[in-house]
């Protein structure tokens, strides 16, 4: 049978439109597609740049944190990083978390860190110059070797005018002896007793002074010699340490003995502790937001720069 | 002998047919056309308003930002969060400042760098800014004091943060002087309870 062509004209009219329909729907498609793209890589692209900034921060702020403790003393000890960065983190975490919701977390990764010496540290000057166990008489290493750069510096501040004594012994014998007390009208009195009975005694003006105890400086200045005439290593000790308040700092090497039961391992307020020099300190820092998380490391090299 | 004009001849099922055809494709194109400015004119108006406003907000959200990381690469978010005035316990930024003016001088006799980064980068272009300095305190509130504020931020305004940790023997950056350990208690943020670390404080910045 023959098409009508009134039919032909309207198949090619329906023809028309459904192409019309078609691409109206091609249109449409390719609109959505083009949207999504935009949009899903620019969000989570501006939480990597976040990440990014924040690694950047931490790393600028470690750094300097670091090296301030290390101009300080010449060497930073693993527990003072580790209060140092345990509030600074606690800080960022708030300030972060404020903003978005994301947390940071900033430790001191001790395993990996570089560790030396030995470190004899009591960091607040009103308490007394007690052992752990709160004994006035007390030895606070044996078999050390002191040198420049293993000193013992304190700030002292005596209370009493019956002296606070640091005793160091040599290997074979004898004894060096240091007092601090009292003196009359608001001044320090520090005497040292040699091994041959010979003293040195200075009046120092003020309620404390600053010794370089194996330096033999007072308030910065060269007054006395340290255990001259006794052999290496030495034994030291305290007594009547309650009679004195003391900030302290012993540097000693892993050959020395501490008896580790005189100090603590995890102080608070100041009590006297025992910790590690940090050579190259390892700081852990993780970042993670509902997008992302990210993992970073900063080496500190002690004196140097981070990486 | 006279003859008429030629005699039409009278439409044929061919010439109907071509018609439905052309008709047919007109109306398609017509259709289609009025379909896609319709689709047009509905979806991509609002997001091309939005597209334009979103885009000019983030980017001059990421042109704040590159301000502060150039400032933190140059050390200038230390030199502003320690630009503090101890005698009189308050910014050392005066408040008289204009956008324009020669920026404030630290205690080096040197601009304050966050200023001519500011300056530079949103004053030559009418855009307005403040500053704002955020810190904690030992009761972990967060308290806020201005460094340099021009005016109320816009409905439109964008803002960008980058944080400073502050130790005790950093120094202050405008006269008197000295560091921040020895006047700890003049300082806006409060000495927190370590005995290096003083404050981590976050500059913001407001742009509008």
């Amino acid at each position: 049978m023959i098409p009508n062509l009134d039919d032909r004209g309207q198949l090619m009219l329906v023809g028309a439109v459904v192409m019309a329909a078609s691409l109206l729907a091609l249109v449409v498609v390719l609109n959505s597609t083009i949207y999504t793209q935009n949009t899903n890589p620019g969000n989570s692209l501006g939480e990597m740049n976040e990440v990014e900034r924040q690694l950047e921060v931490v790393r600028t702020d470690v750094d300097r944190l670091s090296d301030r403790l290390g101009q300080r003393d010449r060497y930073v000890d693993v527990h003072e990083l580790n209060a140092t960065l345990t509030v600074y983190g606690d800080r960022k975490a708030e300030q972060i978390v404020d903003r978005r919701p994301a947390y940071l977390d900033v430790t001191l990764n001790e395993s990996a860190s570089g560790l030396e010496r030995e470190v004899l540290r009591q960091s607040n000057r009103s308490r007394a110059v007690l052992s752990r166990s709160n004994q006035s008489d007390w030895t606070l290493v044996e078999n050390a070797t002191f040198n420049e750069s293993t000193p013992f510096e304190l700030v002292i501040e005596p209370r009493s005018p019956t002296p606070t004594t640091f005793i160091a012994e040599g290997e074979d014998g004898g004894d060096w002896r240091l007092n601090v007390s009292q003196g009359p009208s608001n001044t320090v009195s520090v005497e040292v007793t040699y091994d041959n009975g010979t003293t040195v005694s200075e009046s120092v003006s003020g309620n404390a002074t600053r010794l370089n105890v194996t330096g033999g400086a007072i308030d910065g200045t060269q007054r006395f010699a340290f255990a001259p005439g006794l052999d290496a290593p030495y034994d030291l000790r305290v007594e009547n340490g309650h009679r004195s308040g003391g900030a302290y700092h012993i540097l000693v090497d892993e050959a020395s003995d501490v008896d580790t039961g005189n100090f603590h391992t995890d102080p608070s307020d100041g009590q006297p502790y025992v910790s590690r020099e940090l050579s190259t300190a390892v700081v852990d820092v993780e970042y993670v937001s509902d997008k992302v998380s990210a993992e970073s490391q900063i080496t500190v090299r002690l004196g140097g720069d981070s990486e | 002998m006279v003859t008429g004009p030629p005699k039409r001849r009278p439409p044929s099922d061919v010439d109907r047919g071509q018609a439905y055809t052309l008709e047919g494709v007109i109306s398609a194109v017509v259709i289609l056309t009025a379909l896609l400015l319709a689709t047009t004119a509905v979806v991509i108006t609002p997001t091309t308003a939005g597209t334009i406003d979103r885009e000019t907000m983030a980017q001059l959200g990421t042109q704040t930002d590159d301000v502060l990381a150039t400032a933190h690469e140059r050390d200038a978010l230390r030199e502003a969060a320690l630009y503090w005035d101890s005698q009189d316990g308050q910014s050392g930024w005066p408040t008289a400042y204009q956008p324009g003016d020669a920026c404030p001088e630290t205690i080096a006799d040197e601009p304050l760098t966050l200023c001519l980064l500011l300056e530079e980068t949103f004053t030559s272009r009418f855009y307005r800014y403040n500053v704002y300095l955020d810190y904690q305190t030992r009761g972990k509130t967060t308290e806020t004091e201005p460094l340099f504020v021009q005016g109320t931020p816009g409905r439109n305004a964008v803002t960008s943060t980058r944080s400073i940790a502050l130790h005790d023997g950093m120094e202050l950056t405008h006269g008197p002087g000295g560091t921040l350990g020895g006047n700890a208690s003049k300082f806006y943020a409060e000495d927190l309870d370590d005995p290096t670390l003083v404050n981590v404080v976050e500059v913001r910045v407001v742009v509008w």
